[in-house]
Protein backbone atom coordinates (compact mmCIF):
# COMPACT_ATOMS: atom_id res chain seq x y z
CA UNK A 1 0.00 0.00 0.00
CA UNK A 2 1.49 3.36 -0.95
CA UNK A 3 1.65 6.33 1.44
CA UNK A 4 -1.08 8.41 -0.19
CA UNK A 5 -3.47 5.47 -0.05
CA UNK A 6 -2.66 5.05 3.65
CA UNK A 7 -3.29 8.73 4.41
CA UNK A 8 -6.65 8.53 2.60
CA UNK A 9 -7.78 5.68 4.80
CA UNK A 10 -10.53 6.93 7.14
CA UNK A 11 -12.04 3.72 8.47
CA UNK A 12 -10.32 0.38 8.88
CA UNK A 13 -12.39 -2.51 10.19
CA UNK A 14 -10.55 -5.75 10.80
CA UNK A 15 -12.23 -9.05 11.65
CA UNK A 16 -15.06 -7.31 13.50
CA UNK A 17 -17.35 -9.52 15.53
CA UNK A 18 -20.31 -8.31 17.53
CA UNK A 19 -22.44 -10.49 19.73
CA UNK A 20 -24.90 -9.89 22.52
CA UNK A 21 -25.25 -11.82 25.72
CA UNK A 22 -28.74 -13.25 25.77
CA UNK A 23 -29.81 -15.31 28.81
CA UNK A 24 -29.97 -12.45 31.33
CA UNK A 25 -33.01 -11.15 29.51
CA UNK A 26 -35.14 -14.27 29.82
CA UNK A 27 -36.53 -12.43 32.83
CA UNK A 28 -37.83 -8.98 32.08
CA UNK A 29 -38.50 -8.01 35.67
CA UNK A 30 -36.50 -8.28 38.89
CA UNK A 31 -39.40 -10.20 40.40
CA UNK A 32 -39.23 -12.83 37.63
CA UNK A 33 -35.47 -13.00 38.02
CA UNK A 34 -35.84 -13.58 41.75
CA UNK A 35 -38.41 -16.33 41.19
CA UNK A 36 -36.15 -17.94 38.53
CA UNK A 37 -33.24 -17.98 40.96
CA UNK A 38 -35.36 -19.48 43.72
CA UNK A 39 -36.65 -22.21 41.37
CA UNK A 40 -33.23 -22.89 39.85
CA UNK A 41 -30.43 -21.44 42.03
CA UNK A 42 -27.60 -22.46 39.70
CA UNK A 43 -29.16 -20.99 36.58
CA UNK A 44 -26.73 -18.04 36.70
CA UNK A 45 -23.81 -20.43 36.24
CA UNK A 46 -25.18 -22.00 33.07
CA UNK A 47 -23.32 -21.40 29.83
CA UNK A 48 -24.32 -18.10 28.34
CA UNK A 49 -25.96 -18.00 24.97
CA UNK A 50 -24.79 -15.39 22.49
CA UNK A 51 -26.56 -13.67 19.63
CA UNK A 52 -24.08 -13.10 16.80
CA UNK A 53 -24.91 -9.96 14.91
CA UNK A 54 -21.69 -9.23 12.99
CA UNK A 55 -19.27 -11.99 11.98
CA UNK A 56 -15.77 -11.18 10.81
CA UNK A 57 -16.34 -7.89 8.98
CA UNK A 58 -13.31 -6.48 7.11
CA UNK A 59 -13.54 -3.05 5.50
CA UNK A 60 -11.29 -0.25 4.34
CA UNK A 61 -13.05 3.03 3.65
CA UNK A 62 -11.11 5.87 2.04
CA UNK A 63 -11.64 9.53 1.38
CA UNK A 64 -14.17 9.95 -1.43
CA UNK A 65 -15.94 6.66 -0.74
CA UNK A 66 -19.72 6.98 -0.52
CA UNK A 67 -20.75 3.56 0.54
CA UNK A 68 -24.28 2.25 0.67
CA UNK A 69 -24.97 -0.46 3.20
CA UNK A 70 -27.64 -2.79 1.92
CA UNK A 71 -29.24 -5.71 3.67
CA UNK A 72 -32.59 -7.03 4.72
CA UNK A 73 -33.98 -6.36 8.18
CA UNK A 74 -31.75 -7.97 10.80
CA UNK A 75 -28.70 -8.16 8.53
CA UNK A 76 -26.61 -6.00 10.91
CA UNK A 77 -26.54 -2.67 9.03
CA UNK A 78 -27.30 -0.41 11.98
CA UNK A 79 -25.09 -2.51 14.28
CA UNK A 80 -22.14 -2.05 11.91
CA UNK A 81 -22.75 1.71 11.84
CA UNK A 82 -22.99 1.80 15.64
CA UNK A 83 -19.73 -0.13 15.99
CA UNK A 84 -17.92 2.27 13.66
CA UNK A 85 -19.39 5.31 15.42
CA UNK A 86 -18.31 3.96 18.83
CA UNK A 87 -21.79 3.44 20.29
CA UNK A 88 -21.28 -0.32 20.43
CA UNK A 89 -18.00 -1.83 21.52
CA UNK A 90 -17.02 -4.79 19.38
CA UNK A 91 -16.81 -8.28 20.88
CA UNK A 92 -13.55 -8.84 18.99
CA UNK A 93 -11.60 -7.32 16.13
CA UNK A 94 -10.50 -3.74 15.47
CA UNK A 95 -12.21 -0.57 14.31
CA UNK A 96 -9.87 2.32 13.51
CA UNK A 97 -11.39 5.69 12.68
CA UNK A 98 -9.40 8.72 11.54
CA UNK A 99 -10.93 12.21 11.65
CA UNK A 100 -14.26 13.60 12.82
CA UNK A 101 -17.21 11.26 12.65
CA UNK A 102 -20.88 12.22 12.71
CA UNK A 103 -23.54 9.53 12.95
CA UNK A 104 -27.27 10.15 12.60
CA UNK A 105 -29.76 7.35 13.06
CA UNK A 106 -33.09 9.20 13.09
CA UNK A 107 -34.11 12.71 12.20
CA UNK A 108 -37.44 13.22 13.86
CA UNK A 109 -36.24 13.42 17.45
CA UNK A 110 -36.04 16.53 19.59
CA UNK A 111 -34.52 16.47 23.02
CA UNK A 112 -37.07 18.45 25.03
CA UNK A 113 -40.58 18.35 23.57
CA UNK A 114 -41.70 21.13 25.93
CA UNK A 115 -39.15 23.57 24.53
CA UNK A 116 -39.58 25.37 21.22
CA UNK A 117 -38.17 24.08 17.95
CA UNK A 118 -35.52 26.81 18.06
CA UNK A 119 -34.46 25.88 21.59
CA UNK A 120 -34.24 22.24 20.56
CA UNK A 121 -32.13 23.30 17.61
CA UNK A 122 -29.72 25.08 20.00
CA UNK A 123 -29.56 22.08 22.27
CA UNK A 124 -29.18 19.53 19.49
CA UNK A 125 -26.34 21.53 17.93
CA UNK A 126 -24.33 20.91 21.12
CA UNK A 127 -24.83 17.17 20.74
CA UNK A 128 -24.40 16.87 16.99
CA UNK A 129 -21.51 19.34 16.68
CA UNK A 130 -19.68 19.05 20.03
CA UNK A 131 -16.33 20.01 18.52
CA UNK A 132 -17.63 23.14 16.79
CA UNK A 133 -18.22 25.25 19.89
CA UNK A 134 -17.30 28.54 18.18
CA UNK A 135 -19.61 27.88 15.23
CA UNK A 136 -22.83 26.98 17.00
CA UNK A 137 -24.41 30.39 16.38
CA UNK A 138 -23.85 30.15 12.59
CA UNK A 139 -24.97 26.51 12.48
CA UNK A 140 -28.22 27.32 14.29
CA UNK A 141 -28.92 30.38 12.13
CA UNK A 142 -28.29 28.48 8.92
CA UNK A 143 -30.40 25.48 10.02
CA UNK A 144 -33.28 27.67 11.19
CA UNK A 145 -33.37 29.48 7.84
CA UNK A 146 -33.05 26.32 5.77
CA UNK A 147 -35.84 24.55 7.65
CA UNK A 148 -38.31 27.16 6.39
CA UNK A 149 -40.34 26.76 9.58
CA UNK A 150 -40.55 30.53 10.17
CA UNK A 151 -42.77 31.39 13.13
CA UNK A 152 -43.28 27.71 13.92
CA UNK A 153 -39.70 27.66 15.22
CA UNK A 154 -40.93 29.43 18.33
CA UNK A 155 -43.68 26.93 19.06
CA UNK A 156 -43.17 23.91 21.34
CA UNK A 157 -41.51 20.97 19.58
CA UNK A 158 -44.26 18.66 20.89
CA UNK A 159 -46.80 20.47 18.67
CA UNK A 160 -44.84 19.70 15.47
CA UNK A 161 -46.00 17.18 12.90
CA UNK A 162 -43.54 14.41 11.93
CA UNK A 163 -42.75 16.31 8.73
CA UNK A 164 -41.90 19.49 10.67
CA UNK A 165 -39.72 17.55 13.10
CA UNK A 166 -37.85 15.97 10.20
CA UNK A 167 -37.39 19.41 8.58
CA UNK A 168 -35.82 20.83 11.71
CA UNK A 169 -33.54 17.88 12.42
CA UNK A 170 -32.49 17.32 8.81
CA UNK A 171 -31.65 21.02 8.42
CA UNK A 172 -29.38 20.77 11.43
CA UNK A 173 -27.64 17.50 10.62
CA UNK A 174 -26.83 18.70 7.10
CA UNK A 175 -25.34 22.00 8.23
CA UNK A 176 -21.68 20.97 8.27
CA UNK A 177 -19.64 18.28 6.52
CA UNK A 178 -17.50 15.79 8.46
CA UNK A 179 -14.55 13.54 7.67
CA UNK A 180 -16.87 10.56 8.09
CA UNK A 181 -20.62 10.79 7.86
CA UNK A 182 -22.91 7.92 8.84
CA UNK A 183 -26.51 8.35 7.74
CA UNK A 184 -28.96 5.61 8.66
CA UNK A 185 -32.28 5.96 6.82
CA UNK A 186 -32.24 9.71 7.40
CA UNK A 187 -34.51 10.79 4.54
CA UNK A 188 -37.49 8.99 6.01
CA UNK A 189 -40.12 11.29 7.46
CA UNK A 190 -39.49 14.43 5.40
CA UNK A 191 -42.48 15.62 3.39
CA UNK A 192 -42.25 15.54 -0.41
CA UNK A 193 -41.83 19.30 -0.94
CA UNK A 194 -38.97 19.46 1.54
CA UNK A 195 -37.38 16.23 0.38
CA UNK A 196 -36.25 17.76 -2.93
CA UNK A 197 -34.52 20.61 -1.11
CA UNK A 198 -32.96 18.43 1.56
CA UNK A 199 -31.67 15.89 -0.94
CA UNK A 200 -29.86 18.76 -2.73
CA UNK A 201 -28.35 19.97 0.54
CA UNK A 202 -27.49 16.43 1.61
CA UNK A 203 -25.78 15.74 -1.73
CA UNK A 204 -23.71 18.91 -1.27
CA UNK A 205 -22.84 17.83 2.28
CA UNK A 206 -21.85 14.38 1.11
CA UNK A 207 -19.61 15.85 -1.60
CA UNK A 208 -17.85 18.01 0.99
CA UNK A 209 -17.47 15.17 3.50
CA UNK A 210 -14.56 12.76 3.44
CA UNK A 211 -16.44 9.47 3.39
CA UNK A 212 -20.06 8.51 3.78
CA UNK A 213 -21.76 5.36 5.02
CA UNK A 214 -25.34 5.47 3.84
CA UNK A 215 -28.01 3.02 5.01
CA UNK A 216 -31.18 2.99 2.96
CA UNK A 217 -33.72 0.61 1.50
CA UNK A 218 -34.26 2.91 -1.48
CA UNK A 219 -32.25 1.93 -4.59
CA UNK A 220 -32.95 5.37 -6.15
CA UNK A 221 -31.44 7.22 -3.19
CA UNK A 222 -28.47 4.89 -3.20
CA UNK A 223 -27.82 5.43 -6.92
CA UNK A 224 -28.03 9.18 -6.36
CA UNK A 225 -25.67 9.30 -3.38
CA UNK A 226 -23.24 6.36 -3.47
CA UNK A 227 -20.30 5.20 -5.56
CA UNK A 228 -19.83 1.82 -3.85
CA UNK A 229 -22.02 -0.55 -1.88
CA UNK A 230 -21.80 -3.28 0.71
CA UNK A 231 -24.35 -6.07 0.94
CA UNK A 232 -24.70 -7.47 4.43
CA UNK A 233 -26.30 -10.84 4.87
CA UNK A 234 -26.65 -12.44 8.32
CA UNK A 235 -23.86 -10.30 9.73
CA UNK A 236 -21.38 -11.05 6.94
CA UNK A 237 -20.27 -8.85 4.04
CA UNK A 238 -21.48 -10.88 1.08
CA UNK A 239 -20.53 -8.26 -1.52
CA UNK A 240 -18.48 -5.02 -1.66
CA UNK A 241 -18.16 -3.06 -4.87
CA UNK A 242 -20.29 -1.74 -7.72
CA UNK A 243 -23.60 -0.13 -6.69
CA UNK A 244 -25.76 -1.68 -9.44
CA UNK A 245 -24.41 -5.15 -8.78
CA UNK A 246 -25.00 -4.70 -5.05
CA UNK A 247 -28.59 -3.63 -5.64
CA UNK A 248 -29.26 -6.68 -7.80
CA UNK A 249 -27.73 -8.99 -5.13
CA UNK A 250 -29.75 -7.23 -2.43
CA UNK A 251 -32.97 -7.88 -4.35
CA UNK A 252 -32.28 -11.60 -4.43
CA UNK A 253 -31.78 -11.89 -0.65
CA UNK A 254 -34.46 -13.66 1.38
CA UNK A 255 -36.89 -11.32 3.16
CA UNK A 256 -35.33 -11.58 6.63
CA UNK A 257 -31.63 -11.67 7.38
CA UNK A 258 -30.22 -12.92 10.61
CA UNK A 259 -33.22 -13.46 12.90
CA UNK A 260 -30.89 -12.91 15.85
CA UNK A 261 -29.46 -9.68 14.55
CA UNK A 262 -30.52 -6.06 14.57
CA UNK B 1 -15.67 11.16 24.40
CA UNK B 2 -13.65 13.76 26.23
CA UNK B 3 -14.69 15.19 29.59
CA UNK B 4 -15.00 18.77 28.35
CA UNK B 5 -17.64 17.74 25.79
CA UNK B 6 -19.41 15.55 28.32
CA UNK B 7 -19.47 18.43 30.83
CA UNK B 8 -20.79 20.92 28.25
CA UNK B 9 -23.55 18.53 27.22
CA UNK B 10 -24.56 17.72 30.81
CA UNK B 11 -24.86 21.43 31.70
CA UNK B 12 -26.70 22.26 28.48
CA UNK B 13 -29.23 19.49 29.11
CA UNK B 14 -29.58 20.40 32.80
CA UNK B 15 -30.49 23.98 31.87
CA UNK B 16 -32.88 22.73 29.17
CA UNK B 17 -34.52 20.38 31.70
CA UNK B 18 -35.02 23.24 34.14
CA UNK B 19 -36.39 25.55 31.43
CA UNK B 20 -38.70 22.83 30.24
CA UNK B 21 -39.97 22.03 33.71
CA UNK B 22 -40.57 25.56 34.90
CA UNK B 23 -41.67 27.23 31.67
CA UNK B 24 -44.77 29.35 32.20
CA UNK B 25 -45.09 28.22 35.78
CA UNK B 26 -43.55 30.16 38.62
CA UNK B 27 -45.42 27.87 41.01
CA UNK B 28 -43.39 24.95 39.60
CA UNK B 29 -40.05 26.18 40.90
CA UNK B 30 -41.57 27.45 44.14
CA UNK B 31 -43.19 24.06 44.75
CA UNK B 32 -39.97 22.15 44.07
CA UNK B 33 -38.17 24.26 46.69
CA UNK B 34 -41.07 24.34 49.13
CA UNK B 35 -41.66 20.58 48.96
CA UNK B 36 -38.54 19.55 50.95
CA UNK B 37 -39.00 22.49 53.31
CA UNK B 38 -42.58 21.42 54.10
CA UNK B 39 -41.48 17.78 54.51
CA UNK B 40 -38.79 18.94 56.91
CA UNK B 41 -41.20 21.18 58.83
CA UNK B 42 -43.80 18.42 59.20
CA UNK B 43 -41.32 15.79 60.35
CA UNK B 44 -39.56 18.20 62.67
CA UNK B 45 -42.89 18.99 64.34
CA UNK B 46 -44.03 15.37 64.48
CA UNK B 47 -40.82 13.96 65.96
CA UNK B 48 -39.99 16.75 68.38
CA UNK B 49 -43.46 17.77 69.57
CA UNK B 50 -45.69 14.72 69.09
CA UNK B 51 -43.25 11.83 69.60
CA UNK B 52 -41.12 14.06 71.87
CA UNK B 53 -37.76 12.55 70.81
CA UNK B 54 -35.17 13.86 73.21
CA UNK B 55 -32.24 14.50 70.90
CA UNK B 56 -29.94 17.52 71.26
CA UNK B 57 -30.14 19.98 68.32
CA UNK B 58 -32.89 17.80 66.88
CA UNK B 59 -34.10 20.25 64.22
CA UNK B 60 -30.59 20.65 62.86
CA UNK B 61 -29.95 16.91 63.13
CA UNK B 62 -33.11 16.16 61.18
CA UNK B 63 -32.30 18.77 58.53
CA UNK B 64 -28.81 17.33 57.98
CA UNK B 65 -30.25 13.85 57.51
CA UNK B 66 -33.57 14.48 55.81
CA UNK B 67 -32.55 16.90 53.05
CA UNK B 68 -29.73 14.67 51.71
CA UNK B 69 -32.14 11.72 51.98
CA UNK B 70 -34.80 13.54 49.95
CA UNK B 71 -32.18 14.42 47.35
CA UNK B 72 -31.08 10.78 47.13
CA UNK B 73 -34.55 9.24 47.04
CA UNK B 74 -36.14 11.72 44.63
CA UNK B 75 -33.17 11.61 42.27
CA UNK B 76 -33.30 7.80 42.18
CA UNK B 77 -37.05 7.74 41.56
CA UNK B 78 -36.89 10.43 38.87
CA UNK B 79 -33.91 9.03 37.01
CA UNK B 80 -34.78 5.32 37.22
CA UNK B 81 -36.85 5.50 34.04
CA UNK B 82 -34.77 8.20 32.32
CA UNK B 83 -32.88 5.90 29.96
CA UNK B 84 -35.97 3.92 28.98
CA UNK B 85 -37.91 7.13 28.35
CA UNK B 86 -35.04 8.60 26.33
CA UNK B 87 -34.46 5.42 24.32
CA UNK B 88 -35.51 6.86 20.96
CA UNK B 89 -33.33 9.93 21.45
CA UNK B 90 -30.28 7.92 22.52
CA UNK B 91 -30.59 5.67 19.50
CA UNK B 92 -30.98 8.60 17.12
CA UNK B 93 -27.87 10.62 17.88
CA UNK B 94 -24.52 9.76 19.40
CA UNK B 95 -25.51 11.03 22.85
CA UNK B 96 -23.87 9.33 25.80
CA UNK B 97 -26.65 7.94 28.03
CA UNK B 98 -24.77 9.19 31.09
CA UNK B 99 -25.51 12.78 29.99
CA UNK B 100 -29.26 12.19 30.31
CA UNK B 101 -29.03 10.72 33.83
CA UNK B 102 -26.42 13.16 35.17
CA UNK B 103 -28.40 16.17 33.96
CA UNK B 104 -31.50 14.92 35.79
CA UNK B 105 -29.53 14.55 39.03
CA UNK B 106 -27.96 18.00 38.66
CA UNK B 107 -31.39 19.51 38.06
CA UNK B 108 -32.52 17.96 41.35
CA UNK B 109 -29.33 18.98 43.08
CA UNK B 110 -29.90 22.68 42.39
CA UNK B 111 -33.40 22.52 43.85
CA UNK B 112 -32.32 20.69 46.97
CA UNK B 113 -29.21 22.82 47.48
CA UNK B 114 -31.43 25.90 47.41
CA UNK B 115 -33.97 24.44 49.87
CA UNK B 116 -31.15 23.11 52.09
CA UNK B 117 -29.36 26.46 52.26
CA UNK B 118 -32.59 28.34 52.90
CA UNK B 119 -33.08 26.39 56.13
CA UNK B 120 -29.47 25.70 57.02
CA UNK B 121 -28.11 29.28 56.99
CA UNK B 122 -30.51 30.70 59.61
CA UNK B 123 -30.35 27.45 61.63
CA UNK B 124 -26.55 27.60 61.68
CA UNK B 125 -26.52 31.16 63.01
CA UNK B 126 -28.93 30.34 65.81
CA UNK B 127 -27.22 27.10 66.86
CA UNK B 128 -24.34 26.67 69.29
CA UNK B 129 -22.29 24.69 66.74
CA UNK B 130 -19.13 26.51 65.55
CA UNK B 131 -19.79 27.97 62.08
CA UNK B 132 -16.55 26.50 60.72
CA UNK B 133 -18.11 23.06 61.05
CA UNK B 134 -20.84 23.97 58.59
CA UNK B 135 -18.21 24.78 55.96
CA UNK B 136 -17.01 21.22 56.31
CA UNK B 137 -20.31 20.15 54.66
CA UNK B 138 -18.72 20.94 51.29
CA UNK B 139 -16.70 17.72 51.49
CA UNK B 140 -19.58 15.26 52.16
CA UNK B 141 -21.70 17.21 49.64
CA UNK B 142 -19.15 16.31 47.01
CA UNK B 143 -19.29 12.62 47.87
CA UNK B 144 -23.11 12.82 48.08
CA UNK B 145 -23.39 14.15 44.51
CA UNK B 146 -20.93 11.56 43.14
CA UNK B 147 -22.76 8.77 44.99
CA UNK B 148 -26.20 9.88 43.82
CA UNK B 149 -25.12 10.25 40.19
CA UNK B 150 -23.52 6.79 40.34
CA UNK B 151 -26.54 5.18 42.01
CA UNK B 152 -28.93 6.79 39.55
CA UNK B 153 -26.75 5.70 36.63
CA UNK B 154 -26.65 2.14 37.95
CA UNK B 155 -30.40 1.95 38.60
CA UNK B 156 -31.39 3.54 35.29
CA UNK B 157 -29.16 1.03 33.46
CA UNK B 158 -30.72 -1.82 35.45
CA UNK B 159 -34.19 -0.52 34.60
CA UNK B 160 -33.46 -0.99 30.89
CA UNK B 161 -33.08 -4.73 31.45
CA UNK B 162 -35.59 -5.20 34.25
CA UNK B 163 -38.50 -2.86 33.74
CA UNK B 164 -39.81 -3.13 37.30
CA UNK B 165 -36.60 -1.71 38.81
CA UNK B 166 -38.29 1.66 39.39
CA UNK B 167 -41.13 -0.03 41.33
CA UNK B 168 -38.70 -2.16 43.33
CA UNK B 169 -36.66 0.95 44.16
CA UNK B 170 -39.78 2.73 45.44
CA UNK B 171 -40.29 -0.16 47.85
CA UNK B 172 -36.62 -0.28 48.88
CA UNK B 173 -36.55 3.48 49.50
CA UNK B 174 -39.74 3.38 51.58
CA UNK B 175 -38.25 0.65 53.78
CA UNK B 176 -34.82 2.29 53.89
CA UNK B 177 -36.24 5.56 55.19
CA UNK B 178 -37.10 3.81 58.45
CA UNK B 179 -33.98 1.64 58.56
CA UNK B 180 -31.61 4.56 57.98
CA UNK B 181 -30.81 6.78 60.98
CA UNK B 182 -32.33 9.95 59.53
CA UNK B 183 -34.73 11.09 62.24
CA UNK B 184 -33.03 9.11 65.02
CA UNK B 185 -29.33 8.86 65.87
CA UNK B 186 -27.33 5.63 65.52
CA UNK B 187 -26.92 5.35 69.30
CA UNK B 188 -30.70 4.85 69.65
CA UNK B 189 -30.33 1.51 67.84
CA UNK B 190 -29.95 -1.54 70.05
CA UNK B 191 -26.27 -2.66 70.21
CA UNK B 192 -27.21 -6.07 68.78
CA UNK B 193 -28.47 -4.51 65.54
CA UNK B 194 -26.15 -1.53 65.22
CA UNK B 195 -23.78 -3.40 62.90
CA UNK B 196 -26.54 -3.40 60.26
CA UNK B 197 -26.20 0.34 59.61
CA UNK B 198 -22.53 -0.19 58.74
CA UNK B 199 -23.80 -1.89 55.57
CA UNK B 200 -26.52 0.67 54.87
CA UNK B 201 -25.18 2.61 51.93
CA UNK B 202 -27.58 5.51 52.49
CA UNK B 203 -26.38 5.89 56.07
CA UNK B 204 -22.75 5.86 54.96
CA UNK B 205 -23.45 8.72 52.54
CA UNK B 206 -25.60 10.78 54.92
CA UNK B 207 -23.82 10.28 58.27
CA UNK B 208 -21.00 12.87 57.72
CA UNK B 209 -23.69 15.54 57.34
CA UNK B 210 -25.17 14.62 60.73
CA UNK B 211 -21.74 14.20 62.27
CA UNK B 212 -20.90 17.90 62.04
CA UNK B 213 -22.95 17.97 65.23
CA UNK B 214 -20.72 15.32 66.85
CA UNK B 215 -18.52 16.46 69.68
CA UNK B 216 -15.45 14.59 68.43
CA UNK B 217 -13.70 15.64 65.21
CA UNK B 218 -12.53 12.08 64.66
CA UNK B 219 -16.10 10.84 64.19
CA UNK B 220 -16.68 13.51 61.56
CA UNK B 221 -13.42 12.79 59.75
CA UNK B 222 -13.95 9.04 59.76
CA UNK B 223 -17.49 9.24 58.43
CA UNK B 224 -16.41 11.72 55.74
CA UNK B 225 -13.58 9.45 54.65
CA UNK B 226 -15.99 6.49 54.49
CA UNK B 227 -18.49 8.48 52.41
CA UNK B 228 -15.72 9.41 49.97
CA UNK B 229 -14.69 5.77 49.66
CA UNK B 230 -18.34 4.77 49.13
CA UNK B 231 -18.75 7.38 46.40
CA UNK B 232 -15.63 6.16 44.59
CA UNK B 233 -16.83 2.56 44.95
CA UNK B 234 -20.27 3.38 43.58
CA UNK B 235 -18.77 5.34 40.68
CA UNK B 236 -16.47 2.44 39.81
CA UNK B 237 -19.29 -0.12 40.09
CA UNK B 238 -21.68 1.86 37.91
CA UNK B 239 -18.95 2.45 35.32
CA UNK B 240 -18.06 -1.24 35.19
CA UNK B 241 -21.71 -2.33 34.88
CA UNK B 242 -22.14 0.16 32.03
CA UNK B 243 -19.02 -1.14 30.29
CA UNK B 244 -20.18 -4.71 30.81
CA UNK B 245 -23.68 -4.26 29.40
CA UNK B 246 -23.20 -1.27 27.08
CA UNK B 247 -24.11 -3.03 23.83
CA UNK B 248 -27.04 -4.88 25.34
CA UNK B 249 -28.32 -1.61 26.80
CA UNK B 250 -28.71 -0.01 23.38
CA UNK B 251 -30.26 -3.18 22.04
CA UNK B 252 -32.88 -3.29 24.79
CA UNK B 253 -33.63 0.42 24.96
Amino acid sequence: MNSSATSDLLIKVKDLHLSFDAPLYKSWTLRDLFVDWVKKPLSALEDSQELHVLRGINLKIRKGDRIAILGKNGAGKTSLCRCISGIYSQSSGDVEVTGTLRAIFDTSMGIQPELTGFENLKLLSKFIYPLERGRHHDIIKDSAEFSGLGEYLHMPFKTYSNGMKARLCLSLVTALPADILILDEVFDGADISFRTRIVGRMTELIEKSGAVLFVSHSPDQIRQVCNKAIVLDQGVVSFFGDVEKAISIYKTLPEFGNPEGL
Amino acid sequence: MNWQILKDQIFALTIANMKSRYRNTISGIIWVILNPIIMYGAQSYAFSHILKLNIPNFNLFLLLGLLPWLFISQSILMSATMLVNSGALLKSYSIHPFVVVASQVLDNMFNFALAFLLILIPSAFFSDIPLIRFFWLIVPSFSLVISVISLCWLISVLNVFFRDTAFVMTFILNVSFFLTPIFYPVNMINDDYRWIVKFNIFHLIISPFQNILASQDQVLLESTAISLVVSVGLAATSFLVWKWRRNELFRYL
